[in-house]
C-alpha cells in the first residue's frame, strides 16, 4: 500500500519522472509532514511558551498588577493551571499561589529546544488570541450576571476554551490561517478542521489538557466542549461554570458573526436558564482589537536566570510561610476552642437556669405537701405516748426536713443569692470553718491541719457563701480521709490571687470521674467523696466570686482541691467575719 | 386564761398606745402593781376590765383574752392542721382565708393581731398582700408572718422589704411557728402547749 501511494505521489509531484529519487523523497516526506503535522505536532507540545512580560509578572505574584498581566496571556495561565492538583476544586481560585512551581517549569523548558512559541509575526496568531480574549471577557460578564460563578475562573476557562486552536497555531500557523479562511469552517467545522489539521481542535484540546494534567474542572470545559453542561459535569466539572462558558461561546460567536468552529454542547437558552439569567442581562463586551501578541521568551537574555532566582526566592518565602501558616492555624485553632468554650459556658448557664427554675417550681410543689406531712406527724407526736411510735413520727418529721434541705441545696447550687460582698480575710474564714468541723473530724478520727500565712489574705466576698464553699470542701476531705488519716486546709497567697488548698489522705477520684466531680448528684464518685451537692455548690459559689475551683491531681500525693479567689490588694478595712 | 398583763399587752387589748396605758397607770386611773425588785408595771385582769368599762372601751378582746390570728393559705389540709393546733394552744382566735382577695377583706373587718400568710396564693401573691397591709395606716400594728415552700433566697428578701415581719420555710416545726408568733405578738413563748 505504501509503495502504491508513493508511486502515485511521485506521479503527482513529478509527472515527467525526471526528478531524482532522493529529492522526490524529500518532497514527499515534507508533504507528509505538512499535511499530517499540525494536530500530531500540537499534541506533542511540551507547553505553550508564555510571553516575556507575563513570565516576568509571575516572578512577582504578590503584586496586584501581576494577575492582570498574566490573564491576557493564555500560555502563562496554562503554565499556572498545570501546577494546580488535578482533583483540586475550582474554588478558592488562587492560581498565583502556584507561581513558583510554574517558574521552575518555565525555566526548565526554556533550557530545552524551542517549542510551543506563538509566532507573533504570523497573521493567524492575533486572530486566535482574539477568540480566547473575547470568550474570556464574555464569560466574565456572564459570571458577573449570574453571581453563581467565580468570575476569574470563568475568564480563565473562556481564555483557554480555544486551547486546540492555540496549540495548533503554535504547531502550524499556516494551517490555522488556511482553516480560518476556509468557507466550510462555519458549516462543517469538524470536517474542515480534520481536513486542515488531521484532528478537530477539540480533540487536540482534550489530549493536551490530559497530557498537561490540567485541573478536572478545566478539562471538563475545554476538553469536552460539545457535551451538555449536565454531562460534562461527570468529568469533574462544575455545571454552572460549564454553562457560563458555553453561553459565552454562543454570545461571542454571535458578536463576531463567526464561531471559529467552536461547538458547545449546551444551547444558549439552556445555558442561561441554568445560570438563572436572561440574555438581555448579559452585557457582551465588544470584540477587542487584537493586541500585539507576546514576545518569544527563548530569545530574551537572562530570562531563565531571573525565573530560577524568583523560584528560589519563592521557595525561601514559603519556608517563612510555613511558620506563619502554622501560627495562623494555631490562632484559628484557639479561636475555635474559645468559641467552643463559649458555647459550653452558655450551655452550662442554660442548664443552671433550667435547674433553678425546676428547683423553684419543685420547691413550692413539694414543700407544701411536706408541710402537711410534717405538721400531721408533729401533731400526732404531741398525742403519742408510745416511745416506738414517737420515734417513728420523729423520723417522718426529720425526713421531710431532709427533702426540704435537698431542694434548698439544689437551689443554692442553681441560683445562689447575689453575694453580699465586703472585704474579708480568708484566714478568718479558714479558722472558723476548721472550728466548725472539729466534731465531725474527731468523730471520724481524722486529724485536721490548718496552715495559714502571716500576711493578710483579703478578698472581696460574701463571708457566708465563701464559708459554705470552704466548709463543703473540708467536709468532703474529712469524709474521704480514712480513719487516722488527715485533712488539711492551706491558704496560699500567690500574686494577685489567693489559693485555698484542701487536701486529704484519702483515695482520689477515678480519672474518668474527675470531670464530673462538680456535677450535682453525680453518682460515680469514690466512696465517701462528694456526696450530695457539696462540691457542686462550692464550685458554683466560688465562680460567683470570680474565682475557680478545680481538682488538682498530685501524682503519688494527697487528693487536692484548689480554690482560687481574686486578691484584694490594699483593702480599706477587713471586716471581722459575720457569724 | 391570762390573769396579769404588761402595759404593752394592755395597750393592745385596749387598742391604745402603750404610753397612754403607762400614763393612766402612773396617775392611778388604771390600778396595778410593780414587779418586786424592778420597776416593771403589771396590771391584773380585773383592774384592766374595770378600766375598760369605766372608759367605754369594748371588752370582747379581754373577755376572750385571745390574740386574733388570720390564717391565709390555699392548702386546706395545712390550714385545718394549723387551725387545730392554734386553737388547742388556747391563746389564739383563728380565722381563715383561702385566697388573697378574702384575706384583704378580712384584714379590714377582723382586724387581726397577726396574719399567717402563705406567699403563693391562687390570686394575688403574698408580696402584694404585705404591701397593701403596710400601705394602710390603720393596720400598722398588724404583724405579718409569711410561710412558703419558696426556696429562692432573693425572693424571701423581697418579701421582707415588702413589709413581712418574719418568714418561715415550709415544712416547719409547729413549735417554731408558735414561738415566732409569740415573738411577734410579744407573748411569753409556749406556756399552754408545753
Amino acid at each position: 500500500v505504501t509503495h502504491r501511494c508513493l508511486a502515485t505521489l511521485r506521479k503527482d509531484v513529478c509527472p515527467g519522472g525526471r526528478c531524482s529519487e532522493a529529492s522526490l523523497n524529500n518532497v514527499i516526506e515534507g508533504a507528509i509532514a505538512v499535511t499530517a503535522a499540525p494536530a500530531e505536532t500540537a499534541v506533542q507540545l511540551p507547553w505553550l511558551a508564555p510571553g516575556v512580560a507575563s513570565l516576568v509578572a509571575l516572578t512577582r505574584p504578590d503584586q496586584p498588577a501581576s494577575w492582570t498581566a498574566v490573564i491576557t496571556d493564555p500560555a502563562a495561565v496554562l503554565l499556572l493551571l498545570r501546577q494546580i492538583p488535578h482533583d483540586h476544586p475550582h474554588e478558592p481560585f488562587r492560581p498565583l499561589s502556584h507561581a513558583a512551581a510554574a517558574l521552575r517549569l518555565a525555566s526548565d523548558l526554556l533550557g530545552r529546544p524551542q517549542a510551543g512559541v506563538l509566532d507573533q509575526m504570523h497573521s493567524a496568531v492575533p486572530s486566535v488570541f482574539a477568540i480566547g480574549r473575547d470568550i474570556a471577557a464574555t464569560a466574565r460578564a456572564v459570571a458577573r450576571a449570574s453571581g453563581r460563578v467565580n468570575q476569574e475562573c470563568a475568564a480563565v476557562a473562556g481564555l483557554l476554551a480555544p486551547l486546540g486552536w492555540l496549540a495548533l497555531t503554535a504547531a502550524g500557523p499556516d494551517a490555522v490561517a488556511a482553516c480560518l479562511t476556509d468557507e466550510m469552517l462555519s458549516t462543517q467545522p469538524d470536517a474542515t478542521q480534520i481536513k486542515h489539521f488531521g484532528a478537530t481542535t477539540a480533540e487536540v484540546a482534550r489530549r493536551l489538557s490530559r497530557r498537561w494534567d490540567l485541573p478536572a474542572w478545566l478539562v471538563a470545559v475545554i476538553g469536552y466542549p460539545d457535551l451538555p453542561a449536565g454531562l460534562a459535569q461527570t468529568f469533574g466539572g462544575d455545571s454552572a461554570l460549564i454553562a457560563a462558558i458555553h453561553a459565552a461561546v454562543h454570545l461571542t460567536a454571535a458578536g463576531n458573526n463567526h464561531s471559529f468552529g467552536l461547538t458547545v454542547g449546551t444551547p444558549l437558552e439552556e445555558a442561561l436558564a441554568h445560570l438563572g439569567i436572561e440574555a438581555e442581562k448579559v452585557v457582551v463586551p465588544s470584540p477587542t482589537a487584537a493586541e500585539p501578541p507576546c514576545s518569544n521568551p527563548y530569545s530574551a537574555p537572562l530570562l531563565r536566570e531571573l525565573l530560577e532566582l524568583a523560584a528560589e526566592n519563592a521557595d525561601r518565602r514559603e519556608l517563612h510561610l510555613v511558620p506563619r501558616l502554622e501560627s495562623e492555624i494555631d490562632r484559628l485553632h484557639r479561636l475555635l476552642l474559645n468559641q467552643r468554650a463559649g458555647e459550653s459556658i452558655r450551655l452550662k448557664a442554660q442548664k443552671l437556669a433550667a435547674l433553678a427554675e425546676f428547683a423553684a417550681g419543685a420547691g413550692h410543689e413539694i414543700n407544701n405537701p411536706l408541710a402537711v406531712i410534717s405538721g400531721q406527724a408533729q401533731y400526732l407526736l404531741t398525742l403519742e405516748a408510745d416511745s416506738d411510735r414517737q420515734k417513728a413520727l420523729r423520723t417522718v418529721v426529720h425526713q421531710t426536713q431532709r427533702v426540704h434541705q435537698i431542694l434548698t441545696d439544689l437551689m443554692q447550687f442553681a441560683k445562689p443569692s447575689r453575694p453580699q460582698k465586703q472585704p474579708i480575710d480568708l484566714r478568718d474564714t479558714a479558722r472558723d470553718v476548721a472550728d466548725s468541723l472539729v466534731d465531725l473530724a474527731a468523730g471520724r478520727k481524722v486529724r485536721v491541719e490548718l496552715l495559714l500565712p502571716d500576711e493578710r489574705c483579703a478578698t472581696d466576698g460574701d463571708a457566708k457563701q465563701i464559708s459554705t464553699a470552704v466548709a463543703s470542701l473540708l467536709r468532703n476531705a474529712i469524709e474521704a480521709a480514712p480513719a487516722d488519716g488527715w485533712a488539711r486546709l492551706r491558704l496560699d497567697p500567690a500574686g494577685e490571687s489567693l489559693r485555698i488548698l484542701v487536701e486529704d489522705s484519702g483515695p482520689g477520684p477515678a480519672a474518668n470521674h474527675a470531670e464530673h466531680l462538680f456535677d450535682p448528684f453525680f453518682s460515680g464518685r469514690a466512696a465517701g467523696r462528694g456526696r450530695g451537692l457539696g462540691l457542686a455548690t462550692a464550685w458554683r459559689l466560688v465562680r460567683e466570686h470570680g474565682g475557680d475551683l478545680a481538682y488538682e491531681p498530685v501524682p503519688g500525693g494527697p487528693t487536692r482541691f484548689v480554690m482560687t479567689f481574686p486578691r484584694l490588694v490594699d483593702p480599706p478595712a477587713v471586716q471581722p467575719m459575720a457569724a | 386564761m391570762k390573769t396579769v398583763f404588761t402595759t404593752g399587752e394592755a395597750a393592745k387589748v385596749c387598742k391604745v398606745s402603750q404610753q397612754t396605758i403607762i400614763r393612766c397607770f402612773d396617775n392611778g386611773q388604771l390600778k396595778g402593781f410593780r414587779v418586786p425588785g424592778s420597776r416593771f408595771r403589771r396590771i391584773p385582769r380585773e383592774a384592766l376590765y374595770k378600766f375598760m368599762k369605766d372608759n367605754g372601751i369594748p371588752t370582747e378582746a379581754l373577755e376572750s383574752g385571745k390574740r386574733k390570728v388570720l390564717l391565709v393559705d390555699d392548702d386546706l389540709e395545712l390550714v385545718e392542721l394549723i387551725q387545730k393546733v392554734l386553737e388547742e394552744d388556747g391563746r389564739f382566735e383563728v380565722r381563715v382565708a383561702n385566697n388573697g382577695f378574702d384575706a384583704g377583706m378580712m384584714v379590714k373587718e377582723y382586724r387581726p393581731d397577726l396574719i399567717i400568710l402563705d406567699v403563693m396564693l391562687p390570686d394575688i401573691n403574698g408580696k402584694e398582700v404585705c404591701q397593701r397591709v403596710r400601705a394602710d395606716n390603720t393596720l400598722e400594728d398588724v404583724r405579718i408572718l409569711c410561710i412558703s415552700g419558696m426556696i429562692e433566697e432573693d425572693k424571701i428578701q423581697e418579701l421582707k422589704l415588702a413589709g413581712a415581719d418574719d418568714f418561715l420555710h415550709k415544712p416547719f416545726d409547729i413549735e417554731d411557728l408558735i414561738d415566732r408568733m409569740c415573738g411577734q405578738l410579744e407573748m411569753e413563748p409556749l406556756s399552754a402547749s408545753a
